[in-house]
């Protein structure tokens, strides 16, 4: 269970972007992180990772705190996919990039390449394994960032508008994935067909708080839709 | 800017051919660049002669390996400041100025065309992977790592920025005015610095 109790975020400039959000993802669950530009969806995101510092209230998973103390703890059970994929991928290869968060867990050097290979495989990107994230298209790019965040095998996946930069074909395959990998999700997007196919419950993120809009039907995505387009 | 990007690329490519000397064990190329590089830098300032018969290794290991001269040698322009500069002073200050100076150009010419033989017929991983295994401490490994992706991240940022600016800057020249040459650097530092603090968070979620 990942719970959020009336979290704040504030920016050091004094933006406040957060102002007491609760909510609970349960595991197995996809919940959709909905709002519009600028609303704080990617704050959230990081705040929950132990990236942005919070300012208020709490936050756990699995029964860890987040918190200064048990963060090393708190973040093994997290795993988060950035934005920019550029700025996930830092190694000179997808497989060296992979192997990373696991060699840091103290997976032992024998079972690296199995596990590499294994992640690769389930998203069909075993061919990109020796190539430099330089070289990559942004669809592979986002393919391989996910795959980083996989091999850690967290409890959570926070997932930052994992649709960005994907063809019709890729964007339906991870579709398939995200409703397959027993992990809860918290899925960050503008893309409300996306959300549809994916998640069981929509999230609201507009004036710093969240608000629960339920399952993500025909009828709520449409009301949806107009209340962000404004009329 | 483009052509730097290209040319890092350029010199990796050379690194997937399949000659005798890419066949070797990375660990066995690595211990002889070593090895090679810190005997060039322990002999004398006036060691010129003695240095001479050095030249053979370059040669020889680019003729096996068929590596392109012109652009290893573009490469090696990148270390030429330096050697100059070192060749000047001691030009200058030293008693037997010429030979000093013969000596450094002679010696960084040696080094840098070692190491970047070393780089056109080993690719990266293999060598971080080498030196992992070799025991050395993680962190310079790591430090290489990253050191050698942000080189890449940094020429795409300069590139992307210089694709936006020509696209809007109206003019038909290829190149950066000066006048906006000091915003973009300033710019370029502040978009790394940020890309740095994006890709250092990243590494602390993968537990680093
Ligand atoms: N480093 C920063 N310093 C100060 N303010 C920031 C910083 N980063 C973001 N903000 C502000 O915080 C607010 C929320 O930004 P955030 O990136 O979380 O939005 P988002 O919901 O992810 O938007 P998008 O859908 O465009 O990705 C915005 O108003 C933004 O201007
Ligand atoms: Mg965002």
């Amino acid at each position: 269970m990942l719970n959020v109790n009336n979290l704040s975020v504030s920016y050091p400039d004094g933006t406040e972007v957060l102002r007491g959000v609760s909510f609970t993802l349960k595991r197995r669950e996809n919940a959709a992180l909905i709002g519009a530009n600028g609303a704080g969806k990617t704050s959230l995101l990081l705040s929950l990772s132990g990236i942005l510092g919070i300012s208020g209230g709490n936050a756990d998973a699995c029964g860890v705190a987040l918190g200064k103390q048990t963060l090393g703890e708190y973040r093994r059970s997290i795993g988060l996919v950035f934005q920019n994929p550029d700025d996930q991928l830092f190694m000179p290869s997808i497989f060296e990039d992979i192997a990373f968060g696991p060699r840091n867990l103290g997976v032992p050097e024998a079972e690296i390449a199995p596990l590499v290979q294994r992640t690769l495989e389930s998203l069909g990107i075993a061919h990109l394994s020796a190539r430099s994230p330089l070289k990559l298209s942004g669809g592979e790019k986002r393919l391989c960032a996910l795959a980083t965040t996989l091999a850690m095998e967290p409890e959570f996946l926070l997932l930052d508008e994992p649709t960005a930069f994907l063809d019709p074909k890729a964007r339906h395959n991870l579709a398939g994935l995200l409703n397959r990998l027993p992990q809860g999700k918290l899925i960050a997007t503008h893309d409300l067909s996306f959300a549809r196919l994916t998640c069981s419950r929509v999230l609201l993120l507009s004036d710093g708080e969240v608000s629960d809009r339920g399952a993500p039907t025909e009828a709520t995505l449409s009301a949806l839709e107009r209340e962000l387009v404004g009329n | 800017m483009h052509k730097a990007i290209r040319e890092l690329h350029q010199l990796e490519n050379l690194a997937a051919k399949g000659t005798v000397i890419h066949r070797l064990p990375p660990a066995v190329k690595l211990v002889c660049t070593l090895v090679y590089v810190i005997a060039v830098a322990a002999l004398g300032r006036y060691s010129f002669y003695v240095l001479t018969p050095f030249v053979l290794y370059p040669c020889i290991l680019m003729a096996l390996a068929e590596l392109p001269y012109a652009l290893l040698l573009k490469r090696l322009a990148i270390a030429l400041p330096f050697a100059l500069f070192g060749a000047v002073s001691s030009l200058i200050f030293d008693p037997h100025g010429v030979l000093a100076a013969l000596t450094i150009l002679l010696k960084t010419y040696l080094c840098v065309m070692a190491a970047l033989i070393l780089v056109a017929t080993t690719c990266f991983t293999e060598i971080s992977r080498t030196l992992r295994r070799m025991r050395v401490p993680k962190i310079f490994v790591v430090t290489l790592e990253l050191t050698y992706r942000y080189i890449g991240v940094l020429l795409e940022e300069a590139h992307s920025m210089r694709t936006a600016y020509l696209l809007r800057s109206g003019t038909k020249t290829r190149n950066l005015e000066m006048m906006h040459m000091g915003s973009f650097l300033g710019q370029l530092v502040l978009r790394s610095f940020d890309r740095a603090e994006r890709i250092y968070a990243a590494m602390k979620c993968r537990g680093y």
